[in-house]
Parts: structure tokens; sequence; C-alpha cells
């Protein structure tokens, strides 16, 4: 066993050196070089060398590369958002489940019991990746679909959507949008070529608005 | 962050995000590439760490953002595997591509991972204050057994030396104890 500690010693130390000379380094390749209890601890170690490991300092050309910078444009929608993380984590979903959009739509709508509303159905979808469609507006039913279709589950999905409280002066304004509107179709279009599928104001509210946005109260402004 | 979101200055809080954003991502994509398959590691990356923001604006978060990242990592990967068991057709248990070959992780389950981790935690916070810090600056911080002497006052070489051997023979110990 002693006689086996120096080659755990001397990758966790060579891991170290080459982590911090380049910082894509990964730990597989040194792990791959024990076994048995040798790699369990290789393992913790390393894995609590990068517990503590320092932060990286910035570097723009770098970060340009990197894939933290898609992470950041999808921050950027959250935090001009209304719904938490949704707009990293339901791409991110969908992605995992190997579903494009207009897939992840069809079978959504299937699921909701609403065929042939598809259309409204990824309008709607569309708006959640956004950030855009308030989340207490949507129901449980549409959340157990989406989390049986990605994977996941209503409560992630949930806790997800809470955070990254409004700025001040925002809140009413946000508020008011996410309860009443649906998203400019103008505005969707800048933002990614998905279909909008726009409620027109004389448009009856349905069963598909209800799933997504609440129940309509008889004043006209849906509950959320 | 927070507080120039909250003052309206939308360049700086963007900023700030991609500092913090940037300077995480590969501690947390190298740790969770340790616990998850090739195809897994950057979306979950991505999650811990949005999710880490998140939480820090919801003011869930206690302490550092670090300690808040280290709580959400290891849920994702138990996640990661209670979905696993779920729905294991989903997840393709062999690539042909070059994404897949030989990058599995080191750790098979979550349970193993939580285990592992268990014992080097527990066994780190049984060990004395000073003697964790020469713990964690020879090895974990790859420093010599003078930086720790000259950081922790009253030790010696030999008692640092000593102290580290007593713990890694320790830690193997448990891991051996734990395997069989």
């Amino acid at each position: 066993m002693a006689d086996q500690m120096p080659d755990v010693e001397r990758l966790l130390r060579r891991f170290i050196e080459d982590f911090e000379a380049d910082r894509s380094t990964r730990p597989q390749a040194y792990l791959e070089q024990v076994a048995g209890t040798d790699r369990r601890e290789l393992e913790a170690l390393i894995d609590a060398y990068l517990e503590r490991a320092p932060r990286r300092s910035f570097d723009a050309a770098a970060y340009a590369q990197s894939p933290a910078r898609h992470l950041v444009d999808d921050l950027t929608e959250s935090l001009e958002g209304v719904a938490g993380t949704w707009p990293v984590l339901l791409p991110r979903l969908r992605h995992s489940a190997r579903l494009k959009r207009s897939e992840l739509v069809a079978r959504l709508a299937a699921a909701l019991g609403v065929p042939g509303r598809e259309a409204k159905v990824e309008s709607y979808y569309h708006a959640m990746e956004q950030g855009l469609l308030e989340p207490a507006g949507v129901s449980d039913r549409v959340l157990d679909a989406l989390a049986s279709l990605t994977g996941t589950t209503r409560d992630a999905l949930r806790a997800a959507a809470r955070g990254f409280a409004p700025r001040p002066g925002e809140a009413g304004a946000r508020a008011a949008f996410a309860r009443t509107a649906m998203p400019d179709p103008d505005f969707m279009e800048t933002k990614s070529a998905a279909p909008a599928a726009p409620r027109r104001s004389d448009e009856p509210w349905d069963e598909v608005d209800e799933l997504f946005r609440g129940v309509r109260r008889p004043d006209d402004a849906p509950t959320s | 962050m927070r507080a120039a979101r909250e003052a309206g200055a939308t360049d700086a809080a963007r900023l700030s995000l991609q500092i913090l954003v940037f300077g995480y991502w590969d501690i947390v994509e190298s740790r969770v590439s340790q616990k998850l398959p090739a195809h897994a590691v950057e979306d979950v990356t991505g999650d811990v760490i949005a999710d880490a923001i998140r939480s820090s604006f919801a003011g869930e978060s206690i302490g550092e953002f670090r300690s808040w990242l280290q709580t959400i990592l290891k849920r994702r990967v138990a996640d990661f595997y209670r979905a696993r068991e779920r729905e294991v057709d989903q997840t393709p248990l062999e690539r042909c591509d070059d994404e897949g070959r030989g990058a599995g992780p080191a750790v098979a389950d979550d349970a193993g991972y939580v285990e592992v981790q268990m014992i080097l935690e527990g066994l780190l916070a049984e060990l004395r204050d000073e003697h964790r810090r020469v713990v964690e600056i020879i090895v974990f911080e790859d420093r010599s057994a003078a930086e720790a002497c000259a950081e922790v006052p009253g030790m010696t070489p030999d008692n640092a030396y000593q102290i580290v051997r007593r713990f890694r023979t320790e830690l193997r110990r448990r891991l051996e104890g734990d395997n069989g």
C-alpha cells in the first residue's frame, strides 16, 4: 500500500501544475493512470484541490472562445426577464433530451391534449425560454409535461423560476407585462427565428392561454 | 454584480457576470468531468453556475459563493444519476464518436462520489484547525512545508510532513475500508 502512495502524490502534483498552467486541463488522463483505491484517493484529492483552487483571472480573448460566454448571454436574458433561470435551464434541458424546439412543442401540445394548437404552444414555450412569461401563470400540467419530456421534475422547474428579483422600479411594469401581454412577436423575431403566434386582441381566451397564463377572470386580466 | 444591477448599471453588471462565470467555469467543469459522462459536462457546468448565481440573487445562499457552488454541484450530480436511473435508455452508455471516447467519469455513480466526498470531508473536519491548514497548504495548494511553517505558528517542517503523512495514510485506510 505505502509504495503506491507516491504515484498518487506525483499525479496530484502534476495535475495541479498542469491545471494552473492550462486551465483546460481535465483530471481523466491522470486518473486513468491508477486504479482501485489509488484512483479513488487521487479523485478525492483532485476534487478537494479544485474546490479550493483560485478563481481564474478574466481574460477577454479566452472568454470570447469559452462556453462561459454562452452562459453569460443566457444569464443576461434571465436577469432581464421575469422567470429566474428558465432562459438558461430550458434550452439546456431540451438540448440534453436531444429535441428540436419544434419536436418538443409537438410533443408538449400532444401531452397537454391540445393537438392542432402547436403554433400557440410554441409561442408560449418560446416566451418561457426567453424568460418573458410569468412563471406563476404556467400550470402544473404544463410543467409536468415539460418535465417528463426533458427528464426533470416540476419542482426543479419551479425552483429555477424563482430569483433574480426585479430592479427597483421595475417590479410593477414587469408584472403587468407578464400578466397581460403575449410577447411582442417583433421582439421575438429579433431574438430567434422561432415562429411567433401572436394572440390578437379579439381572439378568445382559450385552453392554451389558461394552461400557460392562468385562469382568466371576468374582469379580463388573467390571474397569475 | 447585484449592486450594479440594482443601480441600473447594465454594463457593469454584465462585466461582473462575465468575470464571475469565466472565473469559475473551468473549476466547475473540471470537477463535473470527474463525475459525469462527457456529453453531460458542459450543460451541467452551466446549470451549476447559473443556479449558484440565481440563488445568490434570491438571497438563498449562505456564506461564500464558492460554498454554494459546492452544494449545488453535489445536488446536480445526484439529480443526474437519479434521472438516469429513471430513464436509463435516454443516456448513451457507449459513444462511438470522439466526444465519448475514453472520457467516462472516475466514479460511476452518485453514491460513490458522495461516499468519497464524505470520507475526505469527515477526515478534514476531524483535524485541528492548524493541522487542517497544513494539509491544505501542502496537499491542495501544492506549496512547501516551509511555507506551511511560515503561515502556521509553531509548526516545524518535520511536524508538517508528519501531519500530511498521517492524513494521507488515514485517507487511504478509510477509502480501502469503504471499498471492501
